[in-house]
């Protein structure tokens, strides 16, 4: 495998050296536009792009988003484009109707008004940064992915959600495999919280898959909403759960026996010190603090409820075997 | 795809642009970078799994390379990076500008969960797990990886030629390859252990999606054909089961499944008010169809057979059809108001097999009948909000949301949430935003077990003081709050903070409360030509309550007291309430800094510290079994720093070097003292005896990470 990857990347190199000589940043078709005259970085920026693409020698692209430059041509200094992107007072709307007159057709943008951004006043330029100005700091930990991350831009104004996708238990937002754009649809959609599928549960089973059933013994709470049980932004308890298990098992089932029992730390694996010193636990009292605890509790330990109960998203088993999802 | 087909792709791809370009000059920029990684893992013998949750962070090569191009007809848009590793990534896009366009992509997602496990089974990876048990010495078990890779492949092609009318196909197939860790109950009493399993993870989904349709500045008219597939080679994984004397018992792996979904989705624009009109019909479908086994593993401890549990029916055909209406309209009435009303609709149909076993209840059929419970459902939701700026410093916002489910849940069939909500976003000062949002929610639910039980000496009039919190009557109060400030152009600062409280005000047992409140503060520095750094504090307190009620068998018979199922009877040592706190809080820290040293070189360093404490606190009435607190529930630190140098050599040539060190402390008393028998040291003698592989067990880990990487750049 190593001798693979070695050989992949200078594959790539030896392909970039042949086969690609071309020198650095050659003009696009057509005459350059005539703002890049003192604006050339601005048109650098948006070079390799199909804003790039579509412009024209007269700068008609620089002059759709910036507003009409003729004035600005006889007086630089002193007559400014006049256009929303640059006007101090623009509104969201306004600044959005800019790019919507090139891009409303598109297929991500169906429901931009129907969404929150568009009712928070969250116009383009917000997230999309056309000419490449530099972004804040990232603050992030080590990950084998070189490519900038969606979540940087998305957590510029959903900080705390920046925050949890941090904690221990989290999806791999940080590690750039996913995206928030792989639930979310920031462009707007008829879901709440701009989900792109129509339920929790749907956006939840394109990737998990594995969940979906039907199950001849279903768990009515994970039907129900995976939310119930599960933070998908991060959490600080496995597997996302909000609760850990037994507590979280225990806030919906009580009954007689051990749904209803208390789990403490009496059943820890090891003996603690109030263990050791309480006469009614027989299993720890006068032991030393630390040592095993021979009255272990396999309802608390490890998985909690789930280490019995394994199935629980839902069983094919049969008999109380399923009912119960045990297996 | 394989890692040979891809390199192949993209050389082909790189061959194939000058043809494409013919007189129309093809420009480009690309990058090339190779290195090497090399990582020092200290976690002494236990388990380092979660370094590398989901990542390669192997000693080795890294590379990664980009490429961009277009002429004024065509374009392309490739990145890929980490080749030949478990985290590979590659993404391919390009086309003809309103032609067409094309993308292929390739996603590697390792999930790794333990390493330096233990196991009595040998077959790990199979489905099926061999041992002869007791097995009562983990030194002769055999040691366990579990983890699996997720890889996703796939493409899209979408045709513009004839715009305003498109077409699109996107397919990928996702593949699971690995293990996970699973478990089951050695018996159906707790008093049974449980043992932990290796679960096979072989699963392979194979997705495809058509979509159409016609859409231009003022409507857009679409539709849209999916269907999905989830196969898994594994049905079940069989294992020797310790308690009922290594017979052969089985665990049920996720069944396969198809699902097709039909969307129609219609907006139109520039209607009157300059409004908006948008509507979206779903249809979906899934289906699962398995036989039933008719036995299951059972006996008694030592001893084991298998009992006929009597399915009245050979087969479970799984099947769930839902339907969603949506239709929202967006308006502005009038100057400096925006309006939005909608209505949602979703019907699911579950035309499931009803499934029996042990119709005649007898004891040697499993002690009772047991039928599986159906569950469909009918939703409306409506809602209105408006945004009112009253001058242009000030807007309020005003909303009302409407939801109601009917369903056939067992405790629950008809639940309402009313949701109000009040904003105020300020923007008088020029570098000053602020918005605050106080929303409230009343949710009530009809409660079906309100009869449950003949007397409070019956087991199951329990059931009506026991609720749900997921569907429980419930009362929120949530307020954000953000503040967002630029002094000058360099500087920026913002704070964010929210609350939110749940009160279950009709649940006797369950959970009762819940309340959660974060504050995020952030603080960035920068120009473009000089230093730039981010500085950000979070801290989150949550906290769930909940009551309970301990009866120690399912009668009131002494020495439990009469009436025992009842909450408000006097408690005993056989019979009491309890109440329990589940606390964490969170903080964290963290500061970024890029710093240009010179024109050639370029230092960037991140630091997080991150701190969990949790815990668990259990009172009983008349401190009846001494309940004793949870203190590490879990207690969790993490350091990551994060530093890099890159230093060109010249427009096209640059060398990267850096270090990582991760920290990774964790203590949780569901794992602390950790053992793999229980009880400890394992037995002969005890068919009751628990088997642990020691997943999450041993988490701890400090890293170092060093890499060094040359880029090519044109």
């Amino acid at each position: 495998m190593q001798l693979k990857s070695i050989l992949a990347a200078a594959g790539m190199l030896v392909a970039f050296a042949v086969l690609v000589p071309t020198p650095a940043l050659a003009q696009a078709t057509g005459a350059k536009p005539v703002c890049a005259n003192c604006h050339e970085q601005a048109n650098n920026s948006i070079m390799l792009t199909a804003h790039g693409a579509k412009n024209d020698a007269q700068g008609s692209m620089c002059q759709s988003c910036h507003g009409d430059a003729a004035a600005h041509m006889k007086d630089p200094q002193k007559a400014m484009p006049q256009g929303p992107l640059t006007a101090k007072d623009a509104s969201a709307t306004d600044k959005t109707g800019v790019c919507m007159t090139c891009h409303a057709g598109n297929r991500h943008l169906v429901f931009w008004e129907s969404g929150r951004h568009a009712k928070n006043e969250v116009a383009c330029s917000n997230c999309h940064n056309i000419h490449g100005k530099a972004g804040r700091v990232t603050v992030a930990p080590f990950t084998t992915s070189f490519r900038d991350n969606e979540a940087e831009i998305c957590g510029t104004c959903h900080q705390q959600i920046r925050a949890a996708i941090m904690k221990p238990s989290h999806h791999p937002i940080i590690e750039n495999k996913i995206k928030c754009s792989d639930c979310h649809n920031p462009h707007g959609a008829l879901t709440p919280v701009m989900l792109k599928a129509e339920t929790v549960n749907q956006q939840c089973y394109s990737c998990h898959a594995d969940k979906r059933g039907p199950y001849i013994f279903a768990h009515p709470a994970v039907e129900e909403n995976c939310l119930s049980c599960h933070n998908p932004h991060g959490s600080v308890y496995p597997k996302l759960l909000n609760e850990k298990a037994p507590n979280l098992c225990q806030d919906c089932h009580d009954w007689s026996r051990h749904p209803g029992t208390v789990y403490g730390a009496a059943g820890n694996f090891t003996c603690t010190p109030a263990a050791v010193a309480d006469p009614g636990n027989s299993a720890c009292f006068n032991k030393a603090p630390g040592s095993y605890n021979s009255a272990v509790n396999t309802r608390l330990i490890a998985r909690g409820c789930v280490n019995c109960h394994s199935a629980i998203h839902g069983s094919n088993a049969p008999g109380n075997r399923g009912m119960f999802l045990f297996k | 795809m394989t890692k040979k087909q891809l390199s192949l792709l993209i050389a082909a791809l790189f061959v194939a642009t000058p043809a494409l370009a013919d007189d129309d000059p093809f420009i480009s920029t690309g990058t090339v970078t190779a290195g090497g990684i090399a990582t020092d893992v200290n976690s002494g013998n236990k388990d380092a799994s979660k370094f590398e949750e989901y990542q390669d962070l192997s000693n080795g090569m890294l590379s990664n390379f980009g490429f961009v191009g277009r002429n004024s007809k065509s374009w392309v848009n490739a990145y890929g990076e980490n080749f030949g590793r478990d985290d590979m990534y590659v993404n391919v896009r390009g086309g003809m500008y309103n032609v067409f366009k094309a993308q292929a992509y390739t996603n590697w997602i390792p999930h790794n969960f333990l390493y330096n496990g233990l196991t009595p089974f040998s077959g790990s990876g199979t489905p099926v797990l061999t041992a002869t048990f007791p097995q009562p010495n983990p030194a002769t078990w055999n040691p366990l990886d579990l983890g699996y890779t997720r890889k996703n492949t796939g493409g899209m092609f979408e045709w513009q030629g004839t715009s305003p009318w498109y077409f699109r196909v996107d397919g990928n197939q996702v593949k699971f390859d690995g293990t996970k860790n699973g478990s089951s109950a050695n018996s159906t009493s707790p008093g049974g252990g449980y043992t932990d399993l290796a679960y096979p993870v072989r699963y392979q989904t194979n997705n495809a999606a058509f979509e159409g349709g016609y859409t231009t500045r003022t409507m857009t008219f679409t539709g849209s054909y999916m269907f999905s597939n989830f196969g898994n080679y594994n049905e079940a994984v069989n294992y020797n089961n310790p308690y009922f004397g290594n017979i052969v018992d089985r665990v049920y792996l996720p069944p396969p499944n198809q699902y097709q979904r039909i969307a129609l989705n219609g907006v139109v624009r520039d209607l009157p008010w300059k409004s908006t009109f948008a509507a979206r019909y779903t249809w979906d479908k899934t289906k699962s169809d398995v036989s039933i086994y008719d036995t299951v593993a059972g006996g008694s401890a030592g001893s084991g057979s298998y009992i006929n549990v009597q399915p009245e029916t050979p087969t479970f055909n799984g099947e769930e059809k839902r339907q969603t209406l949506t239709l929202g309209w967006s308006a502005t009435p009038m100057k400096d108001l925006d309006t939005r009303a909608y209505y949602n609709w979703q019907k699911m149909n579950n035309n499931s097999t009803d499934v029996v076993f042990c119709a005649s209840g007898a004891a040697s059929c499993g002690g009772g009948t047991f039928e599986n419970e159906l569950w469909d459902y009918k939703k409306n939701n409506f809602g209105v909000d408006a945004y009112w700026r009253v001058n242009r410093g000030n807007r309020l916002g005003f909303g009302f949301d409407w939801y109601d489910i009917k369903q056939n849940r067992f405790d629950f069939d008809d639940t309402t949430t009313n949701t109000y909500w009040v904003e105020w976003k300020n923007t008088s000062i020029d570098t000053v935003s602020a918005r605050i949002k106080y929303s409230y929610i009343h949710r009530h639910s009809d409660f079906l077990l309100g009869d449950a039980g003949a007397d409070a000496n019956d087991n199951d009039y329990l059931f009506r003081f026991v609720k749900a919190f997921d569907l429980a009557n419930y009362n929120q109060n949530r307020v954000k709050a953000t503040v967002d400030w630029a002094p000058m152009d360099s500087v920026g600062t913002a704070f964010e903070f929210i609350y939110k409280d749940n009160d279950y005000n009709k649940t006797v047992l369950g959970r009762v409360k819940d309340k959660r409140w974060e504050v995020y503060g952030n603080l960035t520095y920068g120009t473009p030509s000089s230093w730039r750094a981010t500085l950000f504090a979070d801290y989150e307190d949550v906290k769930y309550t909940s009551d309970h009620r301990y009866i120690s068998s399912n009668n009131c018979n002494s020495p439990r007291p009469p009436n025992c199922f009842d909450p408000s009877t006097p408690p005993t040592s056989q019979a009491y309430n309890w109440n329990s706190i589940v606390k964490n809080n969170n903080w964290m820290i963290g500061l970024g800094v890029d710093v240009p040293v010179s024109e050639q070189l370029m230092v960037t360093g991140s630091l997080i510290y991150d701190k969990v404490d949790g815990s668990a606190d259990m009172t009983a009435q008349e401190n009846y079994g001494n309940p004793l607190p949870l203190n590490a529930y879990p207690n969790i630190k993490t350091v990551s720093l994060n530093l890099k140098g890159t230093y060109k050599f010249d427009k096209n040539w640059s060398l990267t070097g850096g270090y990582a060190y991760q920290k990774y402390d964790f203590s949780d008393d569901q794992f602390n003292g950790y053992t793999n028998t229980i009880p400890f040291p394992g037995v002969t003698t005890n068919a009751s005896q628990s088997y642990l592989n020691g997943w999450n067990a041993n988490q701890a880990y400090n890293a170092n990470i060093f890499y060094l990487l040359a880029t090519f750049k044109y």
